[in-house]
């Protein structure tokens, strides 16, 4: 009788008045010739409304990271007549590329379900998105099968204690992004939580772009398909001459 | 040793695939893909596409690109084939007059597939009976010449090739024959070709070693020669269609087939017409048992996720 009075009372405590101020190792991350992943390290405060006196524990912290959105295809494999056939796809938009979150301590302890519905905090509820395509079979079948390949391919991750904590009101998060980064705007968010729900959020983009070359080179293919095809059949032909000249003189 | 190992790991980064590849890899790949080549007169991008996308590139990318290093390796090995005469420029211009027409409608045939569906499917069902018929085939001849004591010239008789209307000559290949199984099998190979995805020398050589009954040396400098042509079409089709040509992958690749494709051919010239056979004939029932393993096999996981972002 006890229990859900006082679960109501907790619920009703005004949220103590914490903010995290942040920054970004890096606020802009150039895709070179020899880029090959990256590491970001996001470092922050957490400070006390003006006037409030710090509570005498830290709030909870979790940092996540996501990268530009696309089209998720699901597709489901069955045997037919003996041999494995693709039978059938989900499609859902928009999801991620690229998602990781980390926390100062384990998520289920940091936030309850509905605050991480409000806030889409966790891989699956920061991955859910619009059906797309609906699949012919269990749709939650392919829900979970987003996340789980997502996480054993490293394209979502979910880091518990990957936020340290120092002096109570220090933190980073160490993140890597990975060699097969696409480009586009990046999102940082840094969540403070106190007993499961979420008392301050704050976000900031960063940019990944490729270097001039690279984008250069990329803007070409898409821009002139045709002349950049010939000029990569030229190149081969080149290098297909070179090794042939360099063979023949090296025979005599 | 820190200089050992930045010359170790090389990383580059690919523009179009838009991932970071080893270039010591990159390179092996092509030179193995390339010495095969070389080799059989093979272009070899049956093998290369799959190798591909173990080193982590996205599919359509390695479809496309490895058209275009097959570019480079087949016009080192057809230089080298003219060089020592190993080439009939002659039947190889007949073949690609045919192939061109056969690949058009292919591509016709293709598009008319993928719009019933399941043209993955078809397309691994066609290289299960294909490969593995012609590889079977290949196989039981070549080892039965093998076997006989003493390599007897097979007697050159006159098949039917030779007694249709249209005849030509074709001095290098020593054959007087009709074009129009010349011109046939230039078009039915362009047809597969094209619905299999591949350059189509798999088709073509044990066609000219067995239906136009060309010596086997000749073989591999001729399919060389219209490799070429078939695959520079193909990735200049590919680059204006769905822009998924890397041309830095491509180069990497190239540098490494051209190379190869020069030791293959060296190598290819020491071996015997039918100890070319055999070889080529086991290669072709491994990447057909390897395929057949994978309609037969259950996957890992049932379910694969490919994501397409918005631009």
């Amino acid at each position: 009788m006890i229990r859900p009075i006082l679960a109501l009372l907790l619920l009703a405590a005004p949220a103590h008045a914490e903010r995290a101020v942040f920054e970004l190792s890096q606020e802009q991350v150039s895709i070179t010739s020899t880029f090959s992943g990256t590491e970001l390290t996001v470092y922050g405060a957490i400070r006390p409304d003006p006037g409030e006196a710090a509570p005498d524990t830290p709030p909870g912290v979790i940092v996540t990271i996501e990268g530009p959105e696309g089209v998720a295809i699901i597709r489901q494999k069955t045997r037919e007549a003996g041999i494995w056939v693709n039978s059938d796809a989900a499609a859902y938009a928009p999801v991620p590329s690229f998602y990781d979150v980390a926390t100062s301590a384990p998520l289920a302890d940091l936030l309850r379900g509905s605050e991480d519905a409000a806030y889409n905090i966790s891989v699956p509820a920061r991955t859910r998105a619009v059906t797309a395509r609906q699949p012919s079979g269990d749709p939650q079948a392919f829900a979970a099968a987003m996340t789980r390949i997502g996480e054993r391919s490293g394209r979502f991750r979910s880091r518990e204690g990957a936020v340290r904590l120092a002096q109570g009101a220090l933190f980073d998060a160490h993140f890597s992004l990975p060699s097969s980064t696409s480009q586009g705007d990046y999102v940082v968010r840094v969540f403070l939580t106190r007993d499961g729900r979420v008392i301050d959020a704050t976000r900031r983009v960063f940019a990944v772009r490729k270097a001039p070359l690279e984008r250069y080179v990329y803007q070409f293919a898409q821009g002139n398909g045709t002349l950049y095809g010939c000029i990569a059949v030229l190149i081969a032909i080149a290098t297909g001459w070179l090794a042939s000249v360099i063979f023949r003189k090296d025979r005599r | 040793m820190e200089r050992t190992k930045r010359i170790r790991d090389v990383t580059l980064y690919l523009p179009i695939a838009e991932v970071s590849v080893n270039a010591w890899v990159i390179l092996g790949l092509g030179g193995l893909v390339g010495f095969l080549s070389g080799l059989f007169g093979v272009g070899g991008g049956f093998l290369l596409t799959p190798l591909l996308f173990f080193a982590g590139i996205p599919p359509a990318v390695a479809v496309s690109t490895q058209a275009n290093q097959i570019v480079a390796s087949s016009f080192s090995g057809t230089l080298a084939h003219l060089r020592r005469g190993t080439l009939d420029l002659k039947m190889g211009l007949m073949l690609l007059a045919g192939g061109l027409a056969g690949s058009a409608v292919g591509v016709w045939i293709f598009n008319l597939l993928s719009r019933i569906g399941q043209v993955d499917l078809m397309v691994q069902l066609f290289y299960v009976v294909f490969l593995g018929g012609i590889g079977a085939m290949m196989f039981v001849e070549s080892a039965r010449a093998l076997t006989r004591k003493a390599p007897v010239r097979r007697k050159r008789q006159r098949g039917w090739a030779a007694r249709m209307p249209l005849r030509m000559r074709f001095r290098t290949s020593g054959l007087v024959i009709s074009v129009i199984p010349v011109l046939g099998i230039g078009f039915l190979c362009g047809v597969l070709a094209a619905i299999m995805g591949v350059g189509g020398g798999f088709v073509m050589l044990p066609a000219m070693i067995y239906l136009l009954k060309m010596p086997t040396k000749i073989v591999v400098g001729t399919s060389l020669f219209q490799i070429m042509f078939t695959s520079a079409f193909t990735t200049v089709l590919h680059a204006a269609t769905d822009h998924s040509v890397d041309v830095l992958l491509a180069l990497l690749l190239s540098i490494g087939g051209v190379l190869g494709a020069q030791f293959g051919a060296r190598f290819g010239a020491r071996l015997r017409g039918e100890q070319l056979r055999i070889l080529l004939s086991i290669l072709v029932l491994i990447v057909c048992f390897k395929v057949a393993l994978d309609l037969v096999l259950a996957p890992d996981d049932p379910f694969s996720f490919t994501m397409e972002l918005m631009r």
